[in-house]
């Protein structure tokens, strides 16, 4: 079944062309990210799927509906994490989720979801007293009280400290495996790669790629890099030798040191020509390269903070 | 309804606990009638009439949280909602607008009344000025005036670019509806010039229509006041409705 479908979405704020022709569908019990540099145009997608924004042309259905002519049917069956998320001021966590709770029809118990996400403790502390990643949980267990059948999260971890982080995607696992879908967007790559299933890469408002972690790595990452310490100086003829081996694209060779660059199996490749050559190996480092890489190639521009590379 | 009372309730925690707005919401009037009383008032006086200082000004007191509920609290508090995002997130949840709209004028409406009592206690308890036997009338009077300046707040929070520009026009605003309230001088001793620019102020018509019930005239003398009241909930209940905003822009 299609959670969410987008089909050619446009939206403008006068001559800015936010979102250009977006189309993608995400499927039932997917965790579908959303990565690109701040402006990307991640927010005012999501905005536009959540029926807060309306776009200037194109089609977007959430859960076979309309984000804006059904959003109160809408409200009852999707969770939302706000990038810029507030309550009335001054209200404690447990007056927060008496509210939420008397709002929604069937609430699960928000004691129960406050102890899941471990913040139990915290009832009684004002909501603007609490740590970034604790703040982060309640809107968390405000998007989850009426049990959503899909998540929008929305730079769920940003301002998060790294050990925040970890657990945060131990809670977005937890809640795929009751069977929610989960959107969310990120500009941490390391999120992406180890939470979502599929990924989109938005940039200047274009959807570029849209693929598994494990494929746009393969398809645009470019090549894997292996650093290996002989136990003896590299022979000078090693280095051509090497790079008539199909998966080998560059080597390079320092003293007792050689630098290869490859694709695919090229490690098992170079080794086994060492191997032949009675030439041991003291050390020996990989790099694979990363989702980071991918969006480098696709985009010329580091993720995080969107500068030349 | 669930929705509502748990919401009227949030949203009075929220404003109780924040001690600037409920000094001026439900503190300020009283401990100005207090203040002024005890400055003031010598017994009987011919400038008011044979009577004390706060005999002649104590109706018009209310006013005063008429002047701060309507053009300061209602629209700041508001715009802090809206910036903030909290709008923005109950707008994601089944509450209906309306709902929202009336959770929160309930809330300013019951603050804004418990400082019209607290004011009219206060001259009361501190200065003997017994309330008149018509007291539901006058409280009526003041349930009319608040329900046309929370009106007024609505709009003024539509047009407001942001709540540091509400706090600052909305204190300059509620300066001059107070002084123009005629409780801190009764009009009376005013130069004639100045009375009648006063005399254009919505703040002043509520303060002649809780004087004069609070002197025992019949509704039916009172009709400019009235009129005046009722105007401004039909107009500015149009415009708050259309300038109502969930989303900063």
């Amino acid at each position: 079944m299609r959670v969410l479908e987008c089909e050619e979405v446009v939206r403008r704020f006068g001559d800015v062309t936010a979102l250009d022709g977006v189309s993608f569908q995400v499927s039932q019990g997917e965790i579908f990210g959303l990565i690109g540099p701040n402006g990307a145009g991640k927010t005012t997608l999501l905005n536009c799927v959540e029926g807060l924004d309306r776009p200037t042309s194109g089609h977007i259905s959430v859960l076979g509906r309309h984000p804006i002519t059904d959003r109160r049917e809408l409200t009852l069956r999707t969770g939302v994490q706000l990038q810029s998320a507030a309550l009335p001021p001054r209200i404690t966590v447990e007056e927060a989720m008496r509210l939420f709770s008397a709002l929604y029809g069937e609430p699960v118990p928000w004691q129960d979801l406050l102890t899941t996400l471990g913040i139990a403790s915290k009832k009684r502390t004002r909501i603007e007293r609490l740590s970034g990643g604790e703040r982060q949980r309640v809107f968390i267990a405000l998007a989850l009280l009426h049990e959503p059948e899909v998540l929008f999260l929305d730079e769920l971890t940003t301002a998060l400290d790294p050990q925040a982080r970890l657990a945060m995607w131990e809670v977005v696992e937890a809640v795929r495996n009751r069977g929610t879908t989960v959107v969310l967007t990120t500009h941490y790559m390391e999120e992406a790669e180890h939470l979502c299933d599929r990924v989109g890469i938005i940039d200047h408002g274009r959807l570029i790629a849209l693929d598994t972690v494990p494929t746009l790595i393969r398809d645009h990452a470019g090549d894997a890099t292996a650093r290996l310490v002989l136990t003896q100086p590299v022979p000078a003829e090693l280095k051509l030798e090497l790079e008539r081996i199909g998966t080998v694209t560059t080597a390079q060779s320092d003293r007792s040191c050689l630098t290869v660059g490859g694709t695919g199996d090229f490690l098992q490749d170079v080794l086994t020509e060492l191997t032949a050559r009675n030439i041991r190996v003291a050390d020996l480092r990989a790099t694979s390269p990363g989702l980071e890489d991918v969006f480098l190639n696709l985009t010329g521009r580091h993720p995080r903070n969107g500068t030349q590379a | 309804m669930k929705g509502y009372g748990a919401l009227t309730a949030t949203l009075l925690r929220s404003l109780l606990r924040e001690p600037v707005g409920l000094f001026f919401a439900v503190i300020f009037a009283p401990a100005l009638v207090l203040i002024l009383g005890l400055i003031f008032d010598n017994g009987p006086d011919p400038n008011f009439g044979g009577r004390s200082f706060i005999e002649a000004t104590l109706p018009a007191f209310p006013a005063l949280v008429l002047a701060i509920t309507g053009v300061l609290l209602v629209p700041v508090s508001h715009l802090i909602l809206r910036e903030s995002g909290a709008l923005r997130r109950l707008r994601l949840t089944p509450l209906r607008p309306a709902t929202f709209i009336a959770a929160d004028l309930t809330v300013n409406f019951l603050v804004g009344l418990a400082g019209m009592i607290a004011a009219l206690a206060t001259g009361w308890i501190a200065f003997g000025v017994a309330p008149p036997d018509n007291l539901a009338a006058v409280l009526l009077a003041a349930a009319l005036g608040l329900i046309a300046f929370l009106a007024l707040g609505y709009t003024l929070a539509g047009i407001y670019p942001s709540s540091g520009a509400a706090t600052g026009i909305g204190n300059t605003l509620m300066l001059l509806l107070m002084i123009s309230s005629g409780a801190f001088l009764p009009l009376e001793t005013m130069p004639e010039g100045v009375q009648k620019v006063m005399s254009f102020s919505p703040v002043g018509h509520f303060a002649n229509l809780m004087r004069g019930l609070w002197e025992g005239d019949g509704w039916s003398t009172l009709l400019l006041p009235i009129g005046v009241l009722s105007a401004m909930i039909v107009v500015f209940g149009v415009l708050a409705t259309a300038l109502f905003r969930w989303e900063r822009n």
